[in-house]
């Protein structure tokens, strides 16, 4: 194994870690998210039925605050799931390199998405 | 740091609103009843003057029975108020400002990881960045949200504790439970009057900052347009097949 290819697969290790320490840090934030949940009464102190304003209330809006933090917390916890494969996906791929001490044998569809 | 001095600021605000509020509602039943129970004990000096007495009585229960519910909700509210405007914040320190640290920096790689593999794998990287950047300009703009709809309930907490302060300073100025025989029946009307103008000023104001909450909350369709966010809209970008 020449010097110049242990160059590589140590570079390409050290990415991979970047991205694993991705996923650690996008855990908590899912969290975060998780917890940001509201009900419907959180949204107004006043009461518009003795103001007179009709039947105004935040139902609809805090249904789509809901659907909005859900979502959110879906893109992140998949995230957090793609942030770990780019991770292990990196180290096999550092493991195949030292395997054939070659650099052209990695295959890019069963590796990559298009 | 400190935890989020921001939100302890706003809920501050908000909570310093509350101090008092239900003891000043009583403090209003209390001097409405004492007035109550003497007008009753004159009732039959007062005699003919007694159903002008009534009316303007009722006009003041009427009122205050209004206010009394709008302090009522507000109470119930109080807390669930609160945790939006906890949420508002979380929304910046613990979702918007970690998420942007996430973004994948520059490096050399490309320089050690030369050929086809290297470079689909560069490929991969910008549309990472670019779901990254969509979540925390959303969570960025889902803070700010929030915040504009806390703004305007501290608003009208503000109102509705000075209408509480100015019910009961106008109901110990005219000192009713005081007055004698001969200055009932004016005093109550002036009363009734005074806290008339009070209520009915006090309730504009509340609507228009009613109005005005509508209008922010209205403004939820902004936040949910990241649903059709065409960098999410497969769900998170797939870099890698795993």
């Amino acid at each position: 194994m020449s010097d110049n290819f242990q160059v590589v697969t140590q570079k390409l290790r050290d990415e991979a870690k970047i991205w694993q320490q991705r996923a650690d840090e996008t855990q908590p934030i899912v969290n975060a998210v998780r917890d940001a949940y509201l009900s419907p009464l959180a949204f107004f102190v006043g009461d518009p039925a003795t103001l007179g304003i009709g039947v105004v209330n935040a139902d609809l809006e805090a249904g789509q605050y809901e659907e909005f933090r859900a979502f959110v917390e879906r893109m992140l916890q998949s995230a957090v799931t793609e942030f770990g494969q780019i991770d292990e996906t990196l180290r096999k791929i550092a493991d195949e390199y030292e395997r054939t001490e070659s650099l052209v044998e990695v295959d890019l569809d069963k590796t990559f998405h298009v | 740091m400190p935890a989020m001095p921001g939100a302890d600021f706003v809920k501050a605000r908000l909570d310093r609103c509350y101090d008092d509020l239900e003891n000043k509602a009583v403090q209003c039943a209390d001097r409405y009843n004492a007035t109550v129970d003497h007008i009753f004990e004159w009732r039959f000096v007062l005699g003919p003057a007694l159903p002008y007495v009534n009316r303007a009585m009722n006009n003041l229960r009427a009122n205050m029975e209004k206010v009394f519910q709008l302090i009522r909700t507000a109470v119930e509210h109080h807390i669930p108020v609160v945790s939006l405007i906890v949420q508002s914040f979380k929304w910046l320190e613990d979702v918007q400002a970690p998420v942007n640290r996430l973004t994948h920096q520059k490096n050399h790689l490309a320089q050690y990881w030369k050929g086809d593999a290297g470079a689909a794998y560069q490929d991969k990287i910008p549309p990472q960045n670019d779901a990254i950047a969509a979540i925390g300009l959303k969570a960025d703009q889902v803070s700010k949200w929030l915040m504009d709809i806390a703004k305007y309930n501290v608003d009208y907490m503000v109102r509705l504790s000075k209408l509480a302060t100015d019910f009961i300073g106008a109901m110990v100025g005219a000192a009713l439970e005081a007055a004698t025989v001969v200055e009932i029946p004016f005093a109550v009307d002036a009363l009734a009057t005074a806290i008339g103008t009070l209520v009915g000023d006090a309730l504009h104001n509340l609507v228009d900052i009613a109005n005005r909450f509508v209008e922010a909350l209205s403004k939820v369709r902004d936040i949910m347009s990241l649903m059709s966010d065409p960098k999410l809209a497969q769900g998170w970008p797939q870099a890698v097949t795993g």
